[in-house]
C-alpha cells in the first residue's frame, strides 16, 4: 500500500484516486483494439503519476466523475480528452502559452499529415508528464527526456508504419550527414532542428523533414539558434560569465563557433595586430636603411672612392 | 667576394616543407572559418570547412610522422639542436643582428652551411614549434576528431572545451609563427634568396670574411 504522507495530493483526492488505482495500477491492465490491432495500455504507474506535474490532481478532474462508476460506459470510453479544456482557462497556466502551443501544434507536420488521429497524448503521457526545459539546470537530462518522446514513435518501426503508411527510415542513415551524430543526439534535442523557433516555451510546430535545420551555422555561430531553443530558459538567467560568449551553452556543452572566449578573442587580435605592425615597421626600416646605404655607396662610387 | 652556391635542401625536405605549408594554410583558413562561423556569405560552408580541416589535419599529421622519421633517418634532426653551452649568448647575438645589424647591412652573425642551416634563434623556435606546438595541435586535433576518447570533465570544466581551447591557442601560435617565418625568410642575401633556395634546394649567398661572424657550432 502507498503511504499517504508521501503523496502530493490532499487526503480526500488521494483516497478517491486510490479507488481508480486499485485496477489501473495493475501493470498488465489493457486490451488489444480490434479495429487497428494496437495494444491499448490502461495501466498507470502510481509512482510515476505522483511524481508528474499532474500528480496532485484527482483522476476524475480530467476523466469526469462519470468514470467513478464501474464498469465505465462505452460512450465514456470513446470520449476524447483534450488538454486545452483545462490548460486554456487556468490563469496559473497562462505563462505556458497553451493557445500558442495549440496553433503551433495544428500547423505541425504531424497534424497536417495525420489530422485528428494525432493528439497531444501521442507525445505526452498525461500520467507521467513532467516539465523539463523550463526548470531543468541539466540540459543533458532535458535532451534525454525530450528525445525519448520522439523516439517513442520514431524509434518504433511498426508505429510509424501504422500511422503514416510508410516505413520508418533508419535514423542513423538519414542523420549520417551530421558530423559526430551521436554527440549531437546527446547534446541537442530532435526538436531543436525539427521545429521552427517560436515564442512559446517549447516550439510545437514540428516541421516536415525538408524544412529541418541543415545549416550548421544556425547553431554554430555567435547568434546561435540554441539560445532561442534548448538554452532559452537558461540564457535568460545567465547571459555571460567568465568572458565566454554564450557562457550558458559552454557551461553544459561545447559548440564550436558559438562559444568563444571574449578575452582570448581580444588578446588574439591584439597579438596578431602587434606582430603584423612589428613586421611592417621592421620591413620599413630595412627598406629605408638599405636605400640610404645604396645612396651612400653610389655617392662614394661617383667620387671614385672604394 | 663571389657568389657561393651550396645544396641545402634535399628533395624529401622540400616536398615535406611544401606539403606542410599547403596543408598549414588550408588548416588556418578553415580553422578561422570554424572559429568565427557565421551565416555570412564570406564564410566557407561549415560542413565543407570541417571536411577540409579534418582531411588537412590528418594529412599534416601523417606528413609530420614522415618528417620525424626522415629527420631521424637522415640526421637532419640534429639541425634543430642548439649548442646548449652558449645558447643564450648565441640567441642574443642573432637577436641583436635582427634588431640593429640588419639595418646597418652587417653580415649574418652565423654562417649557414649544409651542416648548420639554422641560426640559434631559428633552432630554438623550430625546435619548440616542431616538437611541442605542432604535436600539441595534432594531439588535441585527434581529440576533437574523436571526442569520445576525451576526458569528460577536468576540474569541473568540459574536457571538450579545454581541448578545443588548447587546439585553438596552438593554431594561433602556429599562425603567428607562419607570419614571422615568412618575413624572416626575406632577410636572406636578397629578399627572395631563401624562397628560391627552398624551391631549388640550392642556397646562394655572397661570401663574407669569417672574422666578422660568430663561431659556427
Amino acid at each position: 500500500m502507498v503511504r499517504m504522507t508521501t503523496l502530493p495530493q490532499d487526503p480526500a483526492t488521494a483516497a478517491a484516486n486510490q479507488k481508480c488505482l486499485r485496477c489501473h495500477a495493475l501493470t498488465t491492465l489493457g486490451y488489444r483494439n480490434a479495429a487497428d490491432g494496437l495494444y491499448v495500455n490502461l495501466s498507470v504507474s502510481p509512482a510515476e503519476y505522483h511524481a508528474s506535474n499532474h500528480g496532485k490532481l484527482a483522476c476524475v478532474k480530467c476523466h469526469t466523475k462519470a468514470f467513478q462508476t464501474f464498469p465505465h460506459s462505452a460512450k465514456l470510453r470513446r470520449k476524447q480528452l483534450v488538454c486545452l479544456d483545462c490548460h486554456k482557462k487556468d490563469r496559473k497556466l497562462l505563462k505556458f502559452q497553451f493557445p500558442g502551443i495549440l496553433r503551433e501544434f495544428q500547423a505541425s507536420v504531424h497534424v497536417q499529415k495525420l489530422g485528428k488521429k494525432f493528439t497531444c497524448f501521442q507525445c505526452h503521457d498525461p500520467h507521467g508528464f513532467k516539465i523539463h526545459a523550463r526548470v531543468s539546470r541539466r540540459v543533458a537530462q532535458t535532451v534525454l527526456y525530450d528525445n525519448r518522446i520522439c523516439l517513442q514513435c520514431h524509434g518504433n518501426e511498426p508505429a510509424v508504419l501504422l500511422a503514416s503508411g510508410k516505413p520508418q527510415p533508419s535514423l542513423d542513415l538519414i542523420h549520417a550527414w551530421l558530423p559526430h551524430t551521436e554527440l549531437h543526439w546527446a547534446n541537442v534535442r530532435c526538436i531543436d532542428c525539427h521545429t521552427s523557433p517560436s515564442n512559446t516555451g517549447v516550439s510545437h510546430q514540428i516541421l516536415p523533414k525538408e524544412r529541418a535545420v541543415r545549416d550548421c551555422v544556425r547553431c554554430h555561430s555567435s547568434n546561435s539558434l540554441l539560445l532561442q531553443s534548448l538554452y532559452k530558459f537558461q540564457a535568460r538567467q545567465e547571459r555571460s560569465r567568465d568572458g565566454f560568449l554564450n557562457a550558458t551553452i559552454l557551461n553544459q556543452s561545447y559548440v564550436i563557433g558559438a562559444t568563444r572566449n571574449y578575452y582570448l578573442n581580444v588578446l588574439s587580435f591584439v597579438v596578431f595586430g602587434l606582430t603584423v605592425a612589428g613586421i611592417a615597421v621592421h620591413a620599413g626600416l630595412r627598406r629605408y636603411f638599405n636605400g640610404k646605404r645604396a645612396a651612400e655607396d653610389e655617392k662614394r662610387r661617383r667620387h671614385g672612392q672604394p | 667576394m663571389g657568389s657561393h652556391r651550396r645544396y641545402f635542401y634535399p628533395v624529401w625536405l622540400r616536398l615535406w616543407h611544401g606539403l606542410n605549408a599547403a596543408l598549414f594554410l588550408g588548416l588556418i583558413f578553415t580553422g578561422l572559418n570554424l572559429q568565427y562561423a557565421s551565416a555570412s556569405a564570406a564564410n566557407l560552408n561549415f560542413r565543407a570547412a570541417i571536411l577540409i580541416h579534418n582531411v588537412c589535419g590528418i594529412a599534416l599529421s601523417l606528413n609530420y610522422l614522415a618528417f620525424v622519421a626522415l629527420n631521424a633517418a637522415t640526421g637532419n634532426g640534429r639541425q634543430y639542436l642548439p649548442r646548449l653551452k652558449s645558447i643564450v649568448g648565441d640567441m642574443l647575438l642573432q637577436a641583436r643582428y635582427y634588431l640593429f645589424g640588419i639595418f646597418r647591412g652587417d653580415p649574418h652573425p652565423f654562417e649557414t652551411t649544409p651542416q648548420r642551416k639554422f641560426n640559434p634563434l631559428q633552432q630554438v623556435t623550430y625546435l619548440l614549434i616542431m616538437y611541442a606546438v605542432v604535436p600539441g595541435a595534432i594531439i588535441t586535433g585527434i581529440g576533437l576528431l574523436a571526442p569520445d576518447i576525451l576526458v569528460r570533465q577536468v576540474f569541473g570544466l568540459s574536457g571538450l572545451t579545454l581541448t578545443d581551447l588548447t587546439h585553438t591557442v596552438f593554431g594561433f601560435i602556429l599562425s603567428l609563427f607562419l607570419l614571422g617565418h615568412l618575413y624572416l625568410a626575406t632577410t636572406g642575401e636578397t629578399p627572395t634568396a631563401n624562397f628560391k633556395a627552398m624551391l631549388t634546394g640550392w642556397h646562394e649567398d655572397a661570401r663574407v670574411p669569417e672574422t666578422t661572424r660568430g663561431t659556427n657550432p
